[in-house]
């Protein structure tokens, strides 16, 4: 018995010992972390939305709520939108695969480019290369927006092609009529 | 034994790679570029040595029968930090590396040493094994990686080393490439070494 609880303790201390550290690290590297990924965030609406002069997240309950959507953009060229970033993802091989898809005009897709994937070195993460990306460039939201998946890395590809289409289905259901 | 030994026996001797064939998920999945390669090493090397530095300076405090949770918690503690570190300092690597920078947790290479030599053994000899292992483990995963990248994509360090008619030998970037290249590394280096030990 006594034993037991000297053990218990012993890893009591280490676990909390380790967990102190964690959280330290963590204090330490969280707000590089978060700018990192704002900066990232930043210059992809620039480049999908590049006639725009000033972003506004969108957050109402109807967009925030739909499947498979994460964050919304409007793209403001002098106060009137001129095209929305929509932040999607899809279920991949290893993880979400999440993408930002920008949309301008009525309905015109000006680019997806994949932000965050633990897709398979080597295969899946070939999803990331612009050779892939760029066929989604001009395609029309009405029509079906999926493209052609990369040998070896189906699923990867498919995840991408759904998040793709849950954007462009927002912009028909919702984006469309602002 | 002499710290020389024990650092080149990690190097050379009993390279994790390609004499005890420690670690082979990274080794076969990261190692497709010489850079991805280098960057899992030194990721591998520094949780080691951290690994090794805390074990060994606990290993009178750790009772016997739950030295394996002891082990895996400090060792997940130093994948942990490594991860949140590279995420913060080199997003592109992290992004690479993906999912296999948290899987350092489960190479055998870091447990099998904290088991084999880090809990028996002093303070300095720990983290002279480390470093030895490390390097040897890095070293391995670099050549791997040149080899491999040099005929899958046909450049090195991200240069590119061929002109326009070089046509890149897809199969090398993938994981078959992977079994195949470390077969035939592994078979030189075993040739050489033990030539050189008759």
């Amino acid at each position: 018995m006594r034993d037991i609880i000297k053990m218990s303790l012993i890893l009591l201390i280490i676990t909390s010992v380790s967990g102190m550290i964690l959280g330290f690290t963590n204090s330490m590297t969280e707000g590089i972390i978060l700018e990192r990924s704002l900066e990232e965030i930043a210059s992809s609406l620039e480049t999908l939305i590049t006639d725009a002069d000033e972003f506004e997240m969108l957050d109402d309950e109807e967009i925030i709520s739909r499947e498979r959507i994460k964050e919304v953009y409007a793209g403001y060229e002098n106060g009137s939108i001129v095209g929305f970033a929509v932040k999607s993802f899809g279920q991949g091989y290893g993880g979400e695969v999440e993408v930002m898809v920008g949309i301008i005009g009525d309905g015109t897709i000006s680019g997806v480019r994949v932000m965050s994937q633990s897709e398979t070195p080597g295969l899946g993460d070939k999803i990331t290369e612009e050779s892939f990306l760029e066929n989604y460039q001009g395609k029309i939201t009405s029509e079906d927006v999926a493209i052609d998946t990369i040998g070896g890395a189906t699923v990867s590809s498919k995840a991408v092609n759904d998040a793709v289409e849950a954007a462009a289905s927002l912009f028909e259901d919702i984006l469309k009529n602002r | 034994m002499k710290l020389t030994n024990i650092f080149s026996r990690g190097l050379v001797m009993d390279n994790p790679v390609f004499v005890q064939a420690l670690g082979m998920c990274p080794i076969l999945a990261v190692t497709n570029t010489a850079f991805n390669s280098l960057g899992m090493g030194m990721a591998t090397t520094s949780v080691l040595l951290g690994s090794n530095i805390v074990i060994s300076l606990l290993r009178k405090s750790i009772p016997a029968k739950i030295r394996i949770p002891c082990f895996i918690v400090v060792i997940a503690t130093f994948v942990t930090m490594v991860g949140m570190i590279l995420e913060a300092y080199f997003p592109d690597l992290n992004q690479s590396l993906g999912i296999f920078v948290p899987l350092i947790v489960v190479n055998c290479l870091i447990l099998g040493r904290a088991e084999s030599f880090a809990s028996k053994n002093s303070l300095v000899g720990s983290v002279t094994d480390a470093i030895g292992m490390g390097l040897g483990f890095t070293g391995a995963l670099v050549v791997l990686g040149m080899v491999r990248e040099t005929f899958g994509f046909g450049s090195l360090f991200d240069m590119q080393l061929f002109g326009e008619a070089f046509e890149p030998m897809a199969l090398m970037a993938m994981p078959p490439g992977a079994f195949l290249a470390l077969g035939i590394l592994m078979a030189a280096f075993n040739k050489i070494v033990y030539a050189k030990l008759k």
